[in-house]
């Protein structure tokens, strides 16, 4: 199955060659430019002016998540954090995980499984570009930052530890793999890749929502448990906090039930 | 003491619903290895669903299907690295080349017969370098075609499985294919080759299987199914000719009895016509042979 799943893997690098590597490069870039902006940010004194500048009730909900935001650290962290990225990052791995389900819709997985390819093969292939598309594009992620922190000096205080951006990195590749992994079981199964494109993007969006809303609204916190971005929190490691296993623990372990479920659907179902 | 060679396929009972559609059912089949079968039906008789099923695409509710004796679920690895398929709709990506389809497809699992077999291929369905350096989406329909063809017989498998296989083909790649067919069966290749093109099937089918809602109506070698359609014989005379005999065996029917001209439709053999015409004054004679849509058309139509 080895040389079958390399042929395939190979086969859609190639296919996605060209969004992981214009994503790879924007976020690389975006992070270095956070990186120059900080650093002028610090310069000049802003973060203090900002905080100052929000109203009172605002920084009571935040807390001292905000104190955190507004801060070297924190806007270095911004790409890790911002909700657009995280959407368009797990738009991306969305995309990697229903291929199957594409592959099905327009006939080509009838050309591939025609042949003595194992059904596992084509999961195994999906999971690998998962993990490789993901991880590449995380890790240009964290080489932006690097090279931002070290062409941008923060003025009067001390460069962010290397350690924290690899933290952060890592656990936003543990967001990503945990969509994929869910991503992938919804393409398991579906007939067409837009269906299972819209099935995954929309539980992300109303996810994402229901636990920034449950952050200031005390009735959802229980419901917010159940959205994957409930245990991703990058400024609690900008705030100095440890990477928390239990967080880590619960994405990595749905990605790989999901991941489980996704292979038992796929080696079942009517191509 | 010889041994019997195995089916190159086989089905008992094979059956696939969905839902409350029954869109094969019971299906026994048997195709003897190096035979061109040809499997026809309607749309939505259920071909494409059965080969769906040989290939482990669909599975099946009820039954069991084998390849050239491996069974097409439990053992369907070694019963695929056994088959060269076309599919009837070609799903290839539309921003790869001709070339890229060609070494990805032939990168995975098969026999591989050589490059010397794939561009003999190439030429014969006329399909240049120029045309493989295309994108697939600059393609026209016969040209995607041609593509699926050569992936098919790319490799040497000793079955083929190809479903309408010469759908939106001219005339002239037509004929080519049908060479193609005539040679991989000299080398003993086995082909299933489901079709709605009847004339196509007789000039290249052994035998044939009829599927219609799903159920095996008629299998039987393409000769005998001809032999059950009757022939259209007529007869002129240089004279005024008798009125035909009153009675004629069962197996002949008066279509017109002209002073100088008989039409009959004759099922079967021809010799009780060849007696009655003993002495008469006949000056042409024409037997048109029956075709197979003659007789398969009647088992479409479910009235055989």
């Amino acid at each position: 199955m080895i040389r079958e799943t390399g042929t395939l893997v190979r086969h859609s690098l190639l296919r996605f060659r060209t969004p992981l590597l214009v994503m790879a490069v924007a976020l690389a870039a975006f992070q270095v430019l956070l990186g120059l902006a900080a650093q002028e940010l610090q310069r000049e004194g802003t973060f203090q002016q900002i905080v100052n500048m929000i109203p009172g009730f605002v920084r009571e909900i935040f807390g001292s998540l905000l104190v955190s935001m507004m801060s070297f650290s924190g806007i270095m962290a911004l790409g890790y954090y911002h909700v657009a990225i995280v959407a368009v990052l797990v738009g991306l791995v969305v995309a990697l995980a229903t291929e199957p389900a594409g592959e099905i819709e327009t006939g080509f997985a009838d050309l591939v499984l025609a042949r003595a390819v194992p059904r596992a093969a084509v999961m195994t292939r999906s999971v690998l570009l998962l993990v490789l598309g993901a991880a590449f594009v995380v890790a240009a992620m964290a080489a932006g930052t690097f090279l931002g922190l070290r062409l941008a000096v923060p003025a009067g205080t001390a460069r962010p530890a290397a350690s924290l951006v690899w933290k952060l990195a890592f656990s936003l590749w543990c967001e990503l793999a945990c969509w994929g992994g869910l991503s992938l079981a919804i393409g398991a199964a579906a007939r067409r890749r837009v269906v299972a494109g819209s099935i995954a993007g929309s539980a992300a969006a109303a996810l994402m929502l229901i636990d920034y809303l449950s952050r200031f609204w005390k009735p959802i916190r229980g419901l917010a448990r159940y959205s994957p971005f409930h245990y991703y929190n990058p400024l609690d490691l900008v705030m100095n906090k440890p990477l928390p296993p239990g967080d880590i623990a619960v994405l990595l372990g749905t990605a790989v039930v999901a991941v489980a479920v996704a292979y038992a659907l796929f080696s079942r179902r009517d191509v | 003491m010889a041994t019997a060679l195995p089916l190159a396929i086989a089905t008992q009972g094979l059956t696939k619903r969905f839902g409350r559609l029954v869109a094969v059912n019971a299906l026994d089949l048997a195709v003897a290895p190096g035979q061109v079968f040809g499997f026809l039906g309607l749309n939505g008789a259920g071909k494409t669903t059965t080969i769906r099923m040989l290939l482990d695409l669909l599975r099946p509710t009820a039954g069991r299907a084998a390849i050239l004796d491996h069974d097409c679920q439990a053992d369907g690895l070694a019963a695929r690295a056994l088959v060269g398929f076309m599919p009837g709709e070609v799903g290839f990506y539309r921003d790869m080349t001709g070339r890229q389809v060609l070494d990805f497809l032939s990168r995975l699992p098969r026999r591989v017969a050589g490059r010397a077999w794939q561009r003999e291929l190439l030429e014969r369905l006329t399909l240049s370098d120029g045309d493989l350096d295309r994108r697939v989406r600059e393609y026209s329909t016969g040209m995607k075609r041609k593509l699926a063809i050569v992936q098919a017989f790319q490799s040497a498998a000793p079955l083929l499985i190809l479903d309408e296989p010469t759908e939106g083909l001219d005339p002239l790649m037509q004929e080519a294919f049908y060479q193609l067919l005539a040679d991989v069966r000299t080398r003993g290749t086995t082909v299933f080759l489901s079709s709605h093109v009847l004339s196509e099937v007789d000039r290249v089918c052994d035998r044939i299987g009829v599927l219609r809602a799903g159920e095996l109506v008629l299998t039987a070698p393409v000769e005998e199914v001809r032999r059950m359609a009757p022939r259209l014989v007529r007869v002129v005379f240089r004279d005024a000719a008798p009125p035909p005999p009153a009675r004629w065996p069962s197996t002949i029917e008066v279509i017109e009895a002209a002073p100088t001209r008989w039409s009959l439709r004759v099922q079967g053999s021809l010799a009780p016509v060849i007696e009655a015409l003993a002495g008469l004054p006949v000056s042409d004679m024409e037997v048109h042979e029956p075709r197979l849509e003659d007789v398969v058309i009647n088992y479409y139509r479910g009235t055989a």
